[in-house]
């Protein structure tokens, strides 16, 4: 067996020393554009600072902007904007810095689907049972739900994000 | 000459000393010479002074305004804003705070892992033992393999012997640096502000500057009752701290800090946090920017119109 690999890479080393190389400026133009440069003409450009304003016109803002007011809610993309008025309720649920509401879905390691719902300020078990109350009648089973106060988030079993995000927007968040 | 007199010096120093001692010894109240009694213990009896806060109504001046944009549910806190020139505290203005600074929920988790990044980010383990190689000797079979009756052994070196080589023993300088991401270690610093914020060991003075012919701090902290609790005065970068410097040099527990430097650990180390004025506003934007910017904002390349 020994024998017999060291045959191979003698063949191999061989056949790679036996090879022609090609001079080098044909390697280069087969894949790279050639630039010639003629050191004897004469580069001609002006400098303003006043026409770069219209540069600045098109660079993007660093920060995400606020939204628009729209006149109907919900737009054609399905967005819908926050209530003026606070909601009378023992709990807040805040957007995300897209203005988005803060809502997962996703699946664990083993492929258990679940929706997170986080950003949770105030009393987060209201919130958890009005959830379970809401999912009840499309699940076979009773709802199986985890809330966790240190990071203001509920964890539950399935995907309900449409659902959640329908019932979060008539409330008003 | 010097040397002389030295040893004179110390001859004449030493000699009465254990003459005195040995004397309190025998006598029946002993005191050693180096206890110092003081004439009233400060912890029992401690002078404080009782001062009634007011509350801040919608009359009061206010100093300074939020300037970023407060989210629905919070509204701005109310401060009262105070001054190092004035000996007793007068409730004439107050301060604007931004909530997502100073009112944010309270991750332990969070705080204790950013001050386990300080501690250990910046420490080298120095510690090294040698192997088995590297001892120097016991290159020699101590004795032969067969007919002596003992336990065969090829070298003295083994880790098993007493005096040999250490086997996965601490080697080298070892850094213990890593990186904590950007958003924990902001979200740490404010929620060490927000702490000193719920438990009022936060103080908005008006500036750092106090005037040069202020001898010491004394009747501001007496009236405070901040004598014994130890403080962090956090100045902005443009504020002359020349004269607060020296008055702060000597004393053991008001440590000054400029702005860039404001840190979990230091927040958490001293008792009372004082910020000025003037930091509060670099402070909120430079926040809410790291807040609402974009998270691509680093790659490929950063020319935004706003860049701070």
């Amino acid at each position: 067996m020994k024998v017999h690999k060291l045959f191979q890479t003698y063949q191999v080393c061989r056949s790679l020393m036996s090879r022609q190389k090609p001079p080098l400026h044909q390697t280069t133009s087969s894949y790279l554009p050639q630039l010639r440069y003629n050191t004897t003409d004469q580069v001609r450009y002006t400098v303003s600072h006043e026409a770069y304003k219209h540069v600045e016109d098109i660079l993007p803002p660093s920060r995400i902007p606020q939204p628009p007011k729209h006149e109907v809610y919900p737009t054609p993309s399905g967005w819908v904007a926050p209530a003026d008025e606070v909601p009378d309720l023992p709990y807040f649920v805040k957007r995300t810095k897209y203005h988005l509401l803060p809502i997962i879905e996703k699946e664990k390691p083993k492929g258990q689907p679940v929706t997170v719902v986080y950003y949770i300020d105030g009393d987060i078990w209201a919130l958890e049972k009005e959830l379970k109350d809401l999912i009840r009648p499309s699940l076979e089973f009773d709802p199986a739900t985890r809330v966790h106060e240190v990071t203001q988030s509920i964890i539950l079993k399935g995907h309900h994000e449409n659902v959640i995000q329908e019932f979060l927007y008539e409330k008003g968040f | 000459k010097m040397r002389i007199n030295l040893a004179i010096l110390l001859n004449i120093v030493k000699k009465p000393a254990q003459r005195i001692y040995s004397q309190h010894a025998q006598s029946d109240n002993f005191i050693p010479p180096n206890l110092v009694i003081t004439g009233f213990n400060p912890i029992l009896n401690k002078e404080t002074v009782v001062t009634e806060v007011p509350d801040i109504t919608e009359d009061v001046p206010v100093a300074r305004f939020c300037s970023e944009k407060i989210p629905k549910p919070k509204v701005p806190i109310k401060l009262w804003m105070d001054n190092l020139m004035n000996e007793t505290p007068q409730y004439s203005c107050a301060v604007h705070l931004h909530p997502m600074i100073f009112d944010t929920h309270p991750r332990m988790d969070i705080l204790h892992s950013v001050v386990r990044w300080q501690q250990q980010y910046r420490e080298v383990d120095y510690s090294w033992s040698r192997t088995r190689d590297e001892m120097g000797r016991g290159k020699k079979k101590p004795w032969p393999q067969k007919g002596t009756g003992r336990a065969r052994h090829g070298s003295t070196n083994s880790p098993l012997w007493l005096k040999g080589g250490i086997s996965h023993g601490p080697r080298g300088p070892r850094a213990s640096f890593y990186e904590l991401q950007p958003n924990i270690l902001l979200e740490g610093l404010l929620i060490a502000l927000t702490i000193k914020h719920i438990q009022n060991d936060l103080i908005i003075i008006e500036s750092a500057e106090v005037p040069e012919d202020m001898m010491n701090l004394d009747g501001y902290l007496q009236s405070r009752n901040l004598i014994d609790s130890s403080l962090l005065l956090v100045h902005g970068e443009e504020e002359n701290t020349t004269n607060i410097g020296n008055l702060v040099e000597n004393t053991s527990s008001i440590n000054l800090m400029p702005q860039f430097a404001l840190n979990v650990y230091s927040i958490l180390k001293h008792d009372k946090l004082l910020l000025s004025k003037h930091i509060l506003d670099d402070l909120e934007l430079k926040v809410m920017w790291q807040k609402t910017r974009y998270p691509w904002l680093g790659s490929p390349h950063n020319f935004y119109h706003d860049m701070p």
